[in-house]
């Protein structure tokens, strides 16, 4: 049973049951879609897009939170074609960066609406005539939700081991890595993660996660489906402007299940007044996960204390742990009991992301000698079941290094994830990374795409000697940049237009602004002897300076 | 409605300087506004506003596009039309 078998046993058990509601503005309504319909949509879908591409073509979605994407990334999967969820950005750098998933994917179509399609040819640059000149088939939602109904379309055959979509693990330019999901991944992880849960098709959930990251599109759209719920989506735009509507969602619905990052539990308390939060109705919330970045035990305990009055239960948060390489989830919290938290010898304190998921293991290995580590022991996670990918999409190398790790005994094939944590009596604690990988607000940043955009805002700034890393901040994580300039700047006024110049390019690219940036005279930037920047010393050195100043 | 110059870059200015809590006669038209340090959550804030105020779509990096107040405003004016 398959993401599409159990859409149509849903659609034929319960045709008029809610699958998915949209939310707007005011908390109202402005969009469903019921199981029958939602079917109808995927069969014109497919019959569609079977018509235009062949099995196993790559298509772009880039769609807004709209009923139009879920109908279209079913559709896709029906027929046979690799749907490939890209996040929309009109500036030009994020149009880059659509550019560089199609050409990594060799996209053949693009599906969009017209009125992303018109802002995104709004202002003419290189990229966007690099992506009008693209050979791709465009293919309008408007269309799409209103071809004629199509119940007899037939489902493209192709194993169940093959990819069924591409999961691209960030929107980087210089290296896009899509992570190959196949059926079979889906359901493992999809059936994993609502066992553990405890989540039916009496529950109904609410998402504000984009829907082109895993958590949002394994959990967030397709986990009500896959249990034959109900799903409530608030676009991610919206929920940053108005926080408070997904915690009314909640309310007004008696929604079960939701989560993300550690930020948006920050973002609400710190958006929505304490009068607001008494009088919401959030006892019904079984589940609310916090993964897709450190967690960070004060924010747990602050959002606790701040809805009890609502009658949020602090048991139902739900510390987890997962990547997109693994589909999604690898262990979660148990809904229901109390979180552990332990101390590290350097006085951190980490919280227990759970014990592994079903038919999971979980290996702690030494990341340079490849040793099995013992209980207790800090080392980095590896991981194997059948969430796992195949791989990285036509990037053989990285595979091998990432997918198909061994042990020093000669145990595996593991899943290298690059996280640092131990195990304690069957839970999983995270502590690091060994990979210099940036995540801020639960969204990952390759520090080489920040350092490439740095090099290039300024003309003072020394070529290939710029490090982007992440700090610490009462905030959570954040972003600092530390740059060679040529001419050290003379003035303290070139030094500010420097720095401005860097963080507008910055903010252009990625929608992030710089915590900090420091500039230092050439040569003195950490880097190897083969010139490599050595990311994670320049944080130690030039992030500690900055807290003692 | 059309909305003319100086009412598009009065209605930046006073939110810019709202969330920067300054007085908004420190606020200068031609500054860059990454200047202003103001948080990229509220950047979004402030174009979801401006779009609802304008009735019109705006690229939500619109701000970091145009770099300053005076060429967003200009940028604007030119497209409210279309």
């Amino acid at each position: 049973m398959d993401i599409l078998d159990v859409l149509k046993t849903n659609a034929g058990l319960h045709p008029d049951k809610l699958a998915y509601g949209y939310i707007g503005k005011e908390g109202e309504i402005v969009e469903q879609l019921h199981y029958h319909e939602l079917h109808q949509h995927v069969l014109a879908a497919s019959h569609l897009l079977s018509s235009k591409f062949p099995v196993n073509a790559r298509v772009i979605l880039l769609l807004p939170a709209e009923a139009a994407f879920v109908c279209s990334f079913l559709g896709a999967l029906h027929a046979g074609i690799i749907a490939v969820p890209t996040p929309i950005s009109y500036s030009e750098p994020g149009i880059n960066r659509i550019l560089s998933i199609m050409r990594d994917c060799a996209a053949s179509g693009i599906i969009t609406n017209t009125k992303t399609f018109k802002m995104l040819f709004q202002r003419k640059n290189d990229a966007s005539s690099a992506l009008q000149e693209y050979d791709a088939e465009w293919i309008f939602t408007d269309d799409l939700m209103t071809a004629p109904a199509s119940p007899g379309a037939i489902r493209r055959h192709k194993e169940s081991v093959e990819t069924a979509y591409l999961q691209y693990t960030s929107g980087s330019t210089s290296q896009p890595k899509g992570v190959m999901i196949s059926h079979t991944n889906l359901t493992a992880n999809l059936r994993a993660i609502n066992n553990c849960f405890g989540r039916t098709a009496e529950d109904t959930s609410v998402t504000w996660l984009p829907h082109y990251h895993d958590m949002g599109l394994v959990d967030g759209l397709l986990s009500p489906l896959f249990t034959g719920g109900t799903g409530f989506v608030i676009s991610p735009l919206l929920f940053i402007t108005k926080p408070a509507l997904l915690l009314q969602t909640i309310s007004t619905y008696h929604a079960g299940f939701c989560g993300g990052p550690g930020f948006g539990l920050d973002h609400c308390l710190a958006r929505i007044p304490q009068e607001q939060l008494d009088a919401l109705d959030l006892s019904s919330l079984r589940v609310l996960y916090v993964g897709a970045e450190p967690i960070r035990i004060s924010t747990l305990e602050r959002f606790a204390a701040a809805t009890q009055a609502a009658g949020f239960r602090k048991n139902s948060l739900v510390p987890s742990y997962g990547l997109a390489e693994a589909t999604l989830a690898v262990s979660l919290h148990l809904n229901g009991t109390p979180t552990t938290y332990r101390k590290l010898t350097d006085a951190k304190e980490v919280v227990a992301c759970g014990p592994p998921v079903e038919f999971t293991e979980v290996s702690i290995v030494d990341p340079v000698t490849n040793l099995s580590l013992p209980e207790g022991k800090e080392g980095e996670i590896w991981v194997k079941n059948d969430g796992i990918a195949a791989g990285y999409w036509e990037k053989p190398d990285a595979t091998k290094n990432t997918f198909q790790a061994y042990t020093s005994s000669g145990e595996g094939p593991y899943l290298r994830t690059g996280d640092l944590g131990f195990m304690e009596n069957g839970l999983l604690f995270i502590t690091g990374r060994t990979k210099e990988l940036i995540i801020i607000r639960g969204v990952n940043y390759y520090p080489q795409d920040i350092e490439e955009v740095v090099s290039e805002s300024h003309p003072d700034i020394q070529p290939n000697a710029a490090a982007a890393f992440s700090v610490e901040t009462d905030q959570g994580e954040a972003l600092m940049i530390v740059s060679e300039v040529r001419r050290v700047a003379q003035t303290p006024d070139d030094e500010k237009i420097i720095k401005n110049k860097m963080a507008q390019s910055v903010g252009l690219a990625f929608g992030l602004i710089p915590h900090e940036i420091i500039l230092i005279q050439p040569g003195k930037l950490p880097k190897t002897s083969s010139g490599k920047i050595q990311r994670l010393k320049a944080r130690e050195l030039f992030a500690k300076k900055s807290i003692v100043d | 409605m059309s909305k003319t110059f100086t009412e598009i870059s009065g209605w930046i200015v006073e939110r810019i300087a709202h969330h920067a809590e300054i007085d908004p006669s420190e606020v200068d038209l031609d500054a860059e506004i990454i200047d202003y340090r103001l948080d990229s959550l509220l950047m979004v804030d402030i174009t979801t506003e401006l779009q609802e105020w304008l009735g019109i779509e705006l690229s939500p990096s619109i701000f970091w596009e145009m770099g300053t107040i005076n060429a967003t405003t200009q940028w604007i004016v030119e497209h409210q039309e279309a």
